[in-house]
């Protein structure tokens, strides 16, 4: 019962969030994006100031009274503290790859500001649960979103929260930013097809050194040891054999029952061939991919693959 | 920019150590609340938590916290009739406290917050046992811990908090509680709260010579007084406090006085308009002039013309009163004034002796003052036990003696010669301080005389300052340096007293004047003297009001243009004397002036470094040197142009 409504609210909030910011790229964080609220031990400490208050009636001890006033200004003055700590950052998100359905695909967050907020926690807001928070200790930070279909979706909305600086309000947002990631079928060769060897370990290529990552590039290829290290993206650069001059066209397995199925093999397929630097093209019932090579042919025809 | 893993955990030793340093303060202010052995036992757990930030030891577990707690409540609890509720609260509150920093433990934050908390309202209960000024200031600080210890909680990393930035909002904070201190809305006090339960001081209820002696020595403060008008002379300033009318032989005792609303006998003599502020001395009784008229709401005036409290008085207490200089209507029977012992047949008869022949009470009294001027009778603060009868013995063969001996045998004397008679127990006289602003009474200023009965009223008498007339001359700050015959005083702790702590007494006495002691009816009379400026201003208001928006408006849009830049300023003489080609820069612009003026080449060349020096090396005391330079060549150069 109690999910229930909360679901109804949760979604209410949405369609409410929409109309009063609709995603774009950046976004800056003004006074209407941001709201405030008393914590719970915001609410203790007002009742204390409430306490101190008939206290130093009851006494007629203005000493007191000065106490609960000046608590009072604390915590009105923890309201303008907390807004302040969000207020005139600029966000943006970005896709750090391309992911395949079932992984998580990686958003790189980044926050604009001279004098960054403190204490901040990100998370994402979604219709399913209550968003779970991370602690953001970075101004370029990272945050993992399921990616459970394949397609090219919209990020959801951002939580950004923080209680900086006394816990006494909390100062938070909801920013929707337009940012798209792919998210690939799963590759998944079907059961019984020989017709596709993986390559041997041997003939791997010959590790030529690192280049700053770019959008489009092969997630296997990315350093995460370094990433992780230096929270500096680099691609590994592999030296391109000789592709192989037999030209190869791939169309969904008619043995296979789902379109989910035909879709994993062909993902599957294209990954090997790509892998073997063979040119190949894909022909679909409606669509179809000239024959060509390259991680930006593979990142085509796996975008068409996803959008099926 | 990830945390040092050890970042976290030494932000929570900074936060542990902000809390200890906030309950070792407490517990120097919450000192008079406690019994010695719980403050031996709080000290004890304070230095175990020491013990255990410094060696960095784990914090205690729940088992031993909770099996403390239980020990200590037991004791607590079978002792809760001796201390008090209050005293029991500030108990249990603290005893938490300690416990709970000392189970402290970074994975919960809850404790933090509930610890924050009640350090919050501890601090306020400060403020029950203190007011002065000086320890306001020190529980001010402690707020200021306080609050530094509860940022730090929220803080993830260490802040970098700068004086600079702080401070605007702190002079803000503090302006605003003080204006939310002027303006909020005042009750009367909603139900009675327990007192704190502390040892009395200043005049007791029991008048025994031993503690009179005692106090007469005493250099604590008992009340300040402001008087409205011009004050009276110091033989008018007898402030009454008590009335002791029960003599066992020994001791006078006074009746604990009942609060008691009486009709107003209003005589229409002057009255002496005068505020009060009296220190707590956790008894009923305050102090008055005379007959007093009109109250401030705080306090009563019961039958005999005492000024009361409702409560004992716990703390600093400032009270109005209007009082007329006339002797007293006598109210109620008047046998029990002349109540007495069995024994000091001597003084019986001397009794009957002064008062056969004598017309009336007056003529009696006057005898009894001639006897102890005849007698050669002496003051002396110091006049040893004087064995029993304490009466015969006083006025047939000691003969020295301080107020209350005096004052006693005179009621005995004329209570013995049937006329109706009291001991009264108060003040007289006080010291002037900050030139006459207000009147200062010591402990040592307390005085014992006679009220008799005559022509329907109360009449006062003196004997003591028929003995020693020193006690009617008006004392100046800084001449009251008291000489008695005794006075076990220490000079230089005197003349201390008189170059340090006077000043401070000062401004603690404004202190309690305008903060301890605003009240509703101030606020109300703020209000009004402001809705009078108000009104004052209102017809001139529109006049102010054009000019004044102007004058903001421009100052606004000058505030906001665009400043000339340092370069500009520089350079701004020279301008004016040569147009700077746009797309030029300065350094073009300096070379053209050294072909314009090639006998001051060397001097423009150096401007040029020094501008550049500044410029590009960022050296402010080069910007300085060129502008020196520019201007020593300026009156040159102008006359070069012209």
């Amino acid at each position: 019962m109690m999910s229930v409504l909360q679901r109804q609210f949760q979604r209410r909030l949405l369609t409410w969030l929409a109309r009063r910011q609709p995603a774009t790229a950046t976004v800056l964080l003004v006074q209407k994006l941001l709201f405030v609220f008393p914590t719970r031990f915001g609410f203790g400490v007002l009742a204390l100031v409430l306490l101190l208050y008939v206290l130093g009636t009851n006494y007629q001890n203005n000493l007191i009274m000065l106490l609960a006033y000046l608590l009072l200004v604390t915590v009105l003055g923890a309201i303008i503290l907390a807004f302040r700590n969000l207020h005139h950052c600029r966000l943006s998100a970005q896709p750090l790859s391309d992911v395949y359905a079932g992984d998580s695909v990686l958003l790189r967050i980044s926050l604009i500001r001279a004098g960054l907020p403190q204490a901040l926690d990100a998370g994402w807001l979604t219709d399913r649960q209550a968003p779970a928070l991370l602690p953001v200790e970075a101004p370029d930070f990272v945050l993992a979103l399921p990616a459970p279909r394949r397609g090219h979706w919209q990020i959801p909305r951002l939580k950004l929260q923080s209680e900086y600086p006394l816990g006494l309000v909390r100062c938070w947002c909801y920013p929707q930013l337009d940012c798209r990631y792919w998210v690939f079928p799963r590759p998944a060769v079907a059961a019984g097809d020989a017709s596709l060897q993986p390559p041997d370990a041997g003939s791997a290529d010959e590790w030529t050194g690192q280049r700053p990552y770019q959008p489009g590039d092969a997630l296997r290829q990315l350093d995460w040891k370094r990433f992780s290290r230096q929270q500096q993206l680099l691609v590994q650069q592999y030296h391109d054999r000789v592709p192989l001059t037999t030209e190869l066209w791939l169309s969904p397995d008619p043995r296979l029952a789902t379109l989910e199925a035909q879709l994993s093999d062909l993902t599957a397929k294209a990954l090997l061939l790509s892998d073997d630097g063979q040119p190949f093209g894909l022909k679909l019932a409606g669509q179809m991919v000239p024959i060509g090579s390259g991680p930006a042919h593979l990142r085509q025809i796996l975008q068409v693959l996803a959008l099926c | 920019m990830l945390i040092p893993a050890s970042g976290a955990s030494v932000l929570f030793q900074r936060l542990q150590w902000r809390l200890w340093l906030f309950q070792l303060l407490l517990w120097a202010l919450l000192l008079p609340a406690y019994t010695s052995w719980s403050l031996a036992v709080f000290a004890l757990l304070l230095l175990a938590k020491m013990w255990q930030l410094y060696r960095g030891g784990r914090a205690w577990s729940l088992t031993r916290s909770n099996l403390l707690a239980v020990g200590m409540l037991a004791v607590l609890l079978l002792s809760a009739r001796q201390l008090g509720v209050m005293h029991l609260m500030f108990h249990f509150l603290l005893l938490a406290a300690i416990l709970r920093l000392l189970g402290l433990d970074a994975s919960r934050r809850n404790d933090v917050t509930q610890l924050l908390w009640v350090h919050y309202f501890l601090l306020a209960c400060g403020f029950i046992l203190h007011q002065d000024l000086w320890l306001a200031v020190v529980i001010l600080l402690g707020f200021v811990l306080n609050l530094s210890a509860h940022h730090l909680a929220f803080c993830r990393v260490l802040p970098d908090l700068h004086w600079r930035r702080l401070w605007p909002n702190a002079v803000l904070a503090l302006l605003a509680s003080a204006l939310l201190f002027v303006a909020f809305p005042r009750l009367p006090p909603l139900w009675q709260l327990p007192g704190a339960k502390l040892t009395q001081t200043g005049l007791g209820d029991n008048l025994a010579p031993g503690n009179v002696s005692e106090l007469l020595q005493s250099n604590a403060l008992a009340f300040r007084v402001r008087f409205d008008s011009k004050a009276p002379p110091v033989d008018a300033r007898y402030f009454r406090a008590k009335i002791y009318e029960a003599f066992d032989g020994e001791t006078w005792r006074a009746q604990r006085p009942q609060p008691q609303v009486w009709p107003d006998p209003g005589s229409g003599a002057a009255v002496l308009n005068y505020s009060v502020i009296a220190e707590p001395h956790q008894q009923f009784s305050l102090f008055a002039l005379g007959l007093p008229r009109r109250l401030s709401s705080n306090v009563a005036v019961n039958r005999e013309w005492l000024v009361v409290t409702e409560q004992p008085v716990s703390q600093r207490i400032s009270y109005q009163l209007s009082s007329e200089l006339t002797p007293l209507p006598a109210t109620g029977s008047l046998q029990r004034y002349l109540q007495l012992p069995e024994g000091n047949p001597q003084a019986r008869k001397l009794a009957a002796q002064l008062a056969a022949g004598a017309p009336g009470a007056r003529e009696l009294v006057q005898r009894i003052g001639r006897y102890f001027q005849a007698q050669q009778f002496r003051y002396s603060l110091s006049p040893g036990q004087i064995a029993a009868p304490h009466i015969d013995n006083f006025l047939f063969s000691h003969k020295r003696g301080f107020c209350s001996h005096y004052a006693g045998s005179s009621v005995f004397l004329l209570r013995a010669a049937g006329v109706p008679a009291r001991l009264i127990g108060g003040y007289l006289g006080g010291d002037w301080q900050d030139d006459g602003a207000y009147l200062q009474v010591l402990q040592k200023d307390a005085h014992a005389w006679v009220e008799y009965f005559a022509e329907g009223h109360w009449q006062l008498f003196d004997p003591t300052a028929l003995v020693e007339p020193a006690l009617w001359s008006e004392q100046q700050a800084g001449t009251a340096v008291a000489d008695f015959n005794g006075f076990r005083g220490d000079w230089l702790v005197q003349r201390l007293e008189l170059w340090l702590l006077q000043p401070l007494r000062n401004m603690d006495y404004y202190w309690s004047m305008w903060v301890l002691g605003f009240d509703g009816a101030q606020q109300q009379g703020l209000f009004t003297r402001l809705q009078a400026w108000q009104q004052q201003l209102r017809w001139q208001g529109h006049y102010a009001f054009w000019l004044v928006l102007p004058a903001g408006l421009a100052l606004w849009w000058w505030r906001r243009r665009p400043r000339a830049d340092a370069t500009q300023q520089l350079f701004a003489p020279l301008l004016r004397l040569e147009v700077k080609p746009a797309g030029q820069s300065y350094q073009q612009y300096l070379q053209h002036w050294m072909q314009l003026a090639p006998q001051h080449a060397t001097a423009l060349r150096q401007c040029l470094q020094d501008y550049l020096a500044w410029q590009f090396g960022g050296d402010p005391a080069a910007f300085v040197r060129a502008r020196r330079t520019l201007q020593q060549l300026l009156p040159a150069l102008k006359r070069l142009k012209s």
